[in-house]
């Protein structure tokens, strides 16, 4: 098993898609940054604590029951800025809001690591070495895995790097209490919500022999029938993907549509566990089952 | 010992609104230890669907197949790692190295890159080695698949039309590499519909017809099950050489510019005499063999499908 996994993992880092992958996102964050910075400012400790007066004297807004004014506006003193700058502690909004970019990323790879096999006819290849198709399914699962694990790990870090740096040159370098720990969490929180795509992606890959039919069933999925649902039976939204990878992704109970059918961080846990699980019992029974021709 | 033991083997595919497609239909085969076995059909005969069995792609609808003394496919996994195979045409990756799709293979059966680089030295590869696959000829691509299937140090190999795109010092160089691996004492189950290449490359062949084994055994004796039994001579003069044999008490026949005449290759001796003594001079005489072409299209007469 160790020797098929060893291939396996071989196969995926030879994949030129992980490749264009880790350069298109490395691009795109370079991109993204740099645009920031040229609409950055870089703001001394004086002039935020120049914003923060102004806010405090700032009669027109008001705060939650029990924040103080200078609690208030110490946290939203940036926007009494006189010019635009990028605050170090809004790195993890931004985490969460590339994060369908990495799912989606996960979901491709997945798809593809399984698809590419039936495209080129390569299973039949593989399976004159390794006959015991559960194993085959299996080492691909956790190649698969730890090929997404590393590379939304890798793109994430990058991301984070290149908005402290932008944040510390160019921007508000003033950290709250807990930041950094909430942007790893963040990041390991989407990283595995890309690994669960990607297994989803793999599973129907493995199913319809097929990386076209994968994608275009994910998108189905996500585009139509989640809409359907949330339309017209809202009650059932609590147990769709979308709802349950965004109360994944933040942390926090999450709705869409309802909040009285707010999904919890568990309750997603269990339903995005209980879908892989499924999805992936089908290909096993399909790829145990059916020819290889 | 019969390294490949298959018994009443049966595959059909059904699919929808189509009538079920009977692609293997109670085939028999014993293929024993060592050498090079043909196994010849015409397209739609069920020789891929057979080795796909062979080799646990797909699932028999009945019969049983034995390889290397292990049920397929319940034991196949404790000798998969003795079987060197190619199925149709090799698939690899085409953007990989043929080095890269080797070394990937190899790793599952914990095989090192030196015995890749041997293995592609062996099938005249190693300049081309480390380029993608996708720039690879046809042949080039065969010869891979070769190499991929001789990684293993395979006590049998499963070469499904090896020859298949080569050009013609491609052929000879497989043929040469075939011989070699069967005298090495490796069994060489080859599948190909290029008769005269199976003809003088194996020792015993197989011809499949409509899923059923039709004729099996050494090349020379499934020959001479179908050959003619007599002796052909070339004179100046047949209408005479004829009158001459058949006053001699021998059955003579002109048969386009030669005369067949039924006596058993020993007699030859006998003609030469017999024509010289009136006159007539031999300028050929030679037993009246058939070709493995010859006796395949007569077995598989009409023969045609559109199995897999």
């Amino acid at each position: 098993m160790i020797r098929l996994l060893s291939s396996e993992l071989l196969r995926a880092r030879s994949r030129k898609l992980v490749k264009v992958l880790l350069i298109v996102g490395v691009i795109g964050i370079t991109a993204g940054v740099t645009i920031g910075a040229f609409n950055s400012n870089k703001v001394s400790a004086k002039d935020v604590a120049a914003a923060v007066q102004r806010c405090i004297h700032d009669k027109s807004i008001s705060f939650a029951p029990g924040t103080t004014r200078a609690q208030g506006c110490a946290e939203n003193g940036a926007n009494y800025l006189p010019q635009e700058a990028f605050d170090v502690n809004n790195i993890g909004n931004l985490l969460r809001g590339t994060s369908v970019n990495l799912i989606v990323m996960g979901w491709l790879l997945g798809a593809s690591l399984a698809g590419a096999e039936w495209a080129a006819g390569t299973m039949t290849t593989l399976l004159a070495w390794e006959p015991r198709r559960s194993r085959v399914l299996l080492a691909k699962l956790v190649a698969a895995t730890v090929t997404v694990l590393i590379l939304t790990l890798a793109l994430q870090l990058f991301l984070v790097g290149a908005l402290w740096l932008l944040a510390a040159t160019r921007g508000i370098n003033a950290p709250d209490p807990g930041l950094w720990h909430g942007i790893f969490g963040s990041m390991l929180r989407v990283s595995a919500l890309a690994v669960v795509a990607g297994v989803f992606g793999m599973a129907i890959a493995m199913y319809t022999r097929s990386v076209t039919a994968a994608m275009a069933s994910g998108f189905i999925y996500l585009a139509v029938i989640e809409g359907l649902i949330r339309g017209y039976r809202p009650g059932l939204s609590r147990y769709l993907v979308g709802d349950n990878a965004a109360a994944w992704v933040s942390g926090r109970p999450f709705s869409a549509s309802d909040p009285t059918h707010a999904v919890t961080v568990a309750h997603a846990v269990v339903v995005l566990l209980v879908y892989s699980a499924i999805l992936v019992s089908a290909a096993a029974v399909s790829f145990r089952s059916r020819d290889v021709t | 010992m019969a390294v490949i033991s298959i018994e009443g083997l049966r595959k059909e595919y059904r699919r929808l609104r189509r009538p079920t497609t009977v692609a293997v239909d109670g085939l028999d085969l014993e293929v024993p230890e060592g050498g090079v076995f043909g196994f010849l059909g015409p397209n739609g005969a069920g020789k891929t669907t057979t080795i796909r069995c062979l080799l646990g792609l797909v699932h028999p609808s009945a019969g049983n197949v034995k390889l290397l003394g292990a049920d397929v496919p319940r034991g196949l996994p404790g000798v998969i790692g003795r079987v060197g195979s190619i199925v149709e045409s090799p698939a690899l990756f085409p953007r990989f190295s043929g080095r890269r799709n080797l070394e990937i293979l190899g790793r599952i059966q914990g095989v090192g890159r030196v015995a890749v680089a041997e293995s592609l030295a062996r099938v005249g590869l190693a300049d081309r080695a480390d380029d993608m696959v996708r720039t690879y000829s046809l042949g080039m691509k065969q010869r891979l698949g070769i190499a991929a299937a001789l990684l293993k140090d395979p006590a049998i190999l499963i070469l499904d039309e090896p020859a298949n795109g080569l050009d013609p010092a491609g052929i000879v160089e497989v043929r040469g590499l075939l011989k070699s691996l069967g005298a090495e004492g490796r069994t060489v189950f080859v599948s190909s519909h290029i008769l005269t290449e199976v003809q003088q490359t194996a020792d015993r062949v197989a011809i499949l017809a409509r899923g059923r084994c039709v004729a099996t055994g050494p090349v020379h004796e499934v020959l001479a099950s179908r050959g003619g039994e007599g002796m052909v001579a070339r004179v100046e003069d047949l209408a005479a050489g004829e009158r001459t044999l058949r006053a001699a008490g021998m059955t003579a026949t002109v048969d386009a510019d030669v005369l067949r005449v039924s006596v058993p290759a020993t007699e030859g001796a006998n003609i030469t005499r017999t024509l010289a003594a009136a006159g007539l001079y031999l300028s050929e005489l030679r037993p009246d063999e058939v070709d493995l072409e010859t006796v395949f299209l007569e077995l598989t007469k009409g023969e045609s499908g559109d199995a897999r």
